[in-house]
């Protein structure tokens, strides 16, 4: 397997929700930068001349490159899913942990009080 | 047509249910509803896949569109991000892993709020942004970038956070112009590029980080250099990006370039440094004229008289709009009580310099680096000091909480005792409880004082060090520009002796600004020998000619009146 690693950077909209045409651009280029929104237009004159057994042969890789693209759109969303869920978890240990360090801080508050 | 096939659930869905799930414009939808979508894909339940199932690559175009429904299905079904995420796709034998960086652009709906900052996406119909939507573009941007900077260790934050610090107004102006001005599609691009360098920054040295950010994007001739452009590749920047950023390097370039005329200065030092600078070119000019040449000399020998002052009152490096509103505010209204000075640091800082017998610029630049070391020397022994009466008081709270269990438990034995039938009561078992219970109440009081005793030392101390790190602070500013002026002064001495053709000193300290000019040579100009002689204070030559520059009536802050009457009277003036 090659060592290096592909780096992809999606932006959200204000929701936080993702752009299809972007997800498909992105992931598309990494299995066949043929098949992006920009490039489809041009294949026809690209194979212009091309046999059909050529043809034929590009028909399978475009099929194959779609199959690669669907497992690694669901690789991607359970990824962001995961991350999620992962990050609430998170947030509300920490807001937990914040509320008990404001507690205690409270009753030391309180203490000096009664000591002073 | 199949509209059971693999539609998200097991069941049949109608087509206008999948047009509404999928947004994916299905024959015989309204052409309004679809308006904006896609166009038509009638076979919109089977997957990309399988219409390729024939091997025809000219479906390619409806294979793409499927798949985009498709994904649009699925992240919609996907939580919204609202921090960065990171999710790495395995790779295959001959494909690398991949490594997606999801970027949120802003967590709130400008719907739901409309101070929030916009979107790229916000955009009207005909795709162009209203100016308010093009106004909040830095703000998006910023954002992300705060966001992904939470990714770089604390080095890392620094050195980009110092790059950030080092850019002047004008180029901090002039790039959130060109961002503003950004199309909703550029700010992704832009965003997209910027999230990659942070990505790559993560893995870098902050050496290596700022050996990057270092790096000219812009030759002189306003191209991109080919070491530029390689790190640029490396960084795995595009086309787009790359076009994006040298769009910004070049509003940059520019504001830099306009910057020397629209800076202004901001403190008295800045403004006196320039006006010597100038006055210091004027003076380099061969081809000035005497005359010319006594004007700049009068003009150098104010400002260094005003640099002098301000050294000495430590007021060098005082804002010059600050100094406006202090003046304004020092304008007590009519019939207001006169007040004593307030006890400043710089007051408290003054008094130790006059302790010190620190009379001369020098003297007083070595006394002020003893006052801030000995002030530092001050905050550490109260430090000291500090954290120990904190082990104190813990100690002290912990007996005291030693001593309230022991006096509740005395008390709860004592009550058990008396509520004992009278019978069983035993006088001298009571006596022994209420005799320990006393001893230790008279203990808890005596805790409880010294805890007290203990708090009060403590904040006397941190109060104390509150002003010894202001008039720490105090000291080394006021150091900072005396030694400035000392350097101004030596420059200003150098210029006047090849300017005079005669040995110059200037000698200062809080009593007296006296300029000692003496071994005139037969070069030295008449017009200087005529200002040397009709401002000599002891009019004795022989000691060289001594001028009050302190009580200069003639450096006063009508200096042009003044010029000109020096330069009426002088005959050999006329002459040169």
């Amino acid at each position: 397997m090659p060592e290096a690693i592909s780096n992809i950077t999606l932006v959200t909209d204000g929701n936080g929700k993702l752009d299809p045409v972007q997800v498909y651009d992105a992931l598309m280029a990494q299995i066949d930068p043929e098949l992006v929104t920009s490039e489809i237009p041009t294949l026809q004159e690209k194979y212009k001349g091309e046999s059909s057994e050529q043809r034929k042969e590009r028909g399978e890789r475009y099929k194959k490159a779609y199959g690669q693209y669907e497992s690694m759109l669901a690789q991607l969303t359970e990824g962001i899913s995961d991350h999620t869920r992962t990050q609430r978890r998170g947030a509300l240990a920490s807001a937990e942990a914040d509320s008990r360090k404001e507690e205690a801080a409270e009753l030391e508050k309180m203490e000096t009080l009664f000591i002073q | 047509m199949q509209y059971h096939k693999t539609f998200s659930g097991n069941r049949s869905v109608s087509p206008d249910e999948a047009r509404l799930i999928s947004g994916v414009v299905v024959p015989g939808g309204t052409p309004e509803s679809n308006s904006n979508q896609e166009p038509a894909t009638p076979e919109i339940h089977t997957t990309a896949e399988s219409l390729l199932a024939d091997g025809d690559p000219d479906k390619a175009s409806d294979a793409r569109r499927m798949a985009i429904a498709q994904t649009n299905r699925t992240t919609d079904a996907t939580p919204a991000v609202q921090e960065t995420a990171t999710v790495t796709i395995p790779g295959t034998k001959d494909k690398p892993d991949i490594a997606v960086t999801v970027v949120p652009v802003a967590s709130v709906s400008a719907s739901t709020n409309p101070d929030a900052p916009k979107t790229p996406e916000s955009k009207a119909e005909d795709g162009t942004k209203s100016p308010e939507t093009q106004s909040d573009n830095t703000t998006v941007l910023q954002q992300n970038l705060d966001s992904a900077m939470k990714a770089l260790s604390p080095e890392q934050a620094a050195v980009v956070q110092e790059f950030k610090s080092l850019l002047s107004s004008d180029e901090k102006g002039a790039l959130t112009e060109v961002i503003n001005a950004m199309t909703p599609e550029e700010l992704s691009t832009l965003t997209s590029g910027a999230m990659k360098i942070m990505e790559r920054f993560k893995d870098m040295s902050p050496e290596e980080i700022t050996r990057i950010i270092n790096l000219p994007l812009l030759g002189e001739d306003g191209n991109m250099s080919e070491e530029t452009e390689q790190q640029l590749d490396a960084l795995g920047l595009e086309e787009p990006e790359k076009e994006l950023l040298k769009r910004m390097a070049l509003v940059m370039q520019k504001s830099t370039e306009q910057a020397p005329e629209t800076s202004e200065p901001k403190t008295h030092k800045e403004a006196l440094e320039q006006r010597m600078k100038d006055l210091n070119a004027k003076l380099e000019n061969p081809n000035l004229q005497s005359m010319e040449a006594l004007t700049t000399t009068l003009e150098m020998l104010g400002t260094i008289v005003e640099m002098i002052k301000r050294a000495l009152g430590g007021t060098l490096d005082e804002s010059i709009e600050q100094d406006g509103m202090d003046k304004k505010s020092a304008e007590a209204p009519a019939g207001a009580p006169a007040s004593a000075p307030a006890a400043t640091p710089q007051v408290a800082v003054e008094a130790d310099l006059q302790a010190k017998g620190a009379a001369t610029l020098e003297q007083r630049s070595t006394a002020l680096t003893e006052i801030a070391q000995e002030s530092q020397a001050g905050i550490e022994k109260n430090e000291t000091a500090i954290a120990r009466i904190g082990t104190d008081l813990k100690s002290s709270a912990d007996k005291k909480k030693q001593l309230d269990t022991g006096i509740l438990e005395g008390e709860q034995e004592l009550l058990a005792e008396q509520s004992k039938p009278e019978n069983e009561r035993n006088p001298d078992v009571e006596s022994a409880i209420q005799t320990q219970l006393d001893g230790l109440k008279r203990e808890q009081t005596a805790v409880e004082q010294t805890i007290k005793e203990q708090l009060v030392l403590k904040k006397k101390l941190e109060e104390e060090n509150a002003v010894l790190t202001k008039k720490k602070e105090t000291a080394e500013k006021m150091k900072s520009g005396t030694d400035f002026t000392i350097e101004q002064v030596g420059k200003v001495e150098k210029t006047l002796e090849k300017l005079l053709h005669a040995k110059v000193k200037f000698e200062i300290d809080d009593g007296k600004q006296n300029m000692v000019v003496s071994e005139l040579s037969e070069d030295t100009p008449s017009w200087a020998k005529g200002v040397l002689e009709s401002h000599d204070a002891d009019t004795d030559a022989a000691n060289g000619y001594q001028l009050d520059l302190k009580n200069a009536q003639w450096l006063s802050a009508h200096p042009e009146d003044s010029k000109q009457a020096e330069l009426e009277p002088t005959k050999e003036q006329k002459q040169a």
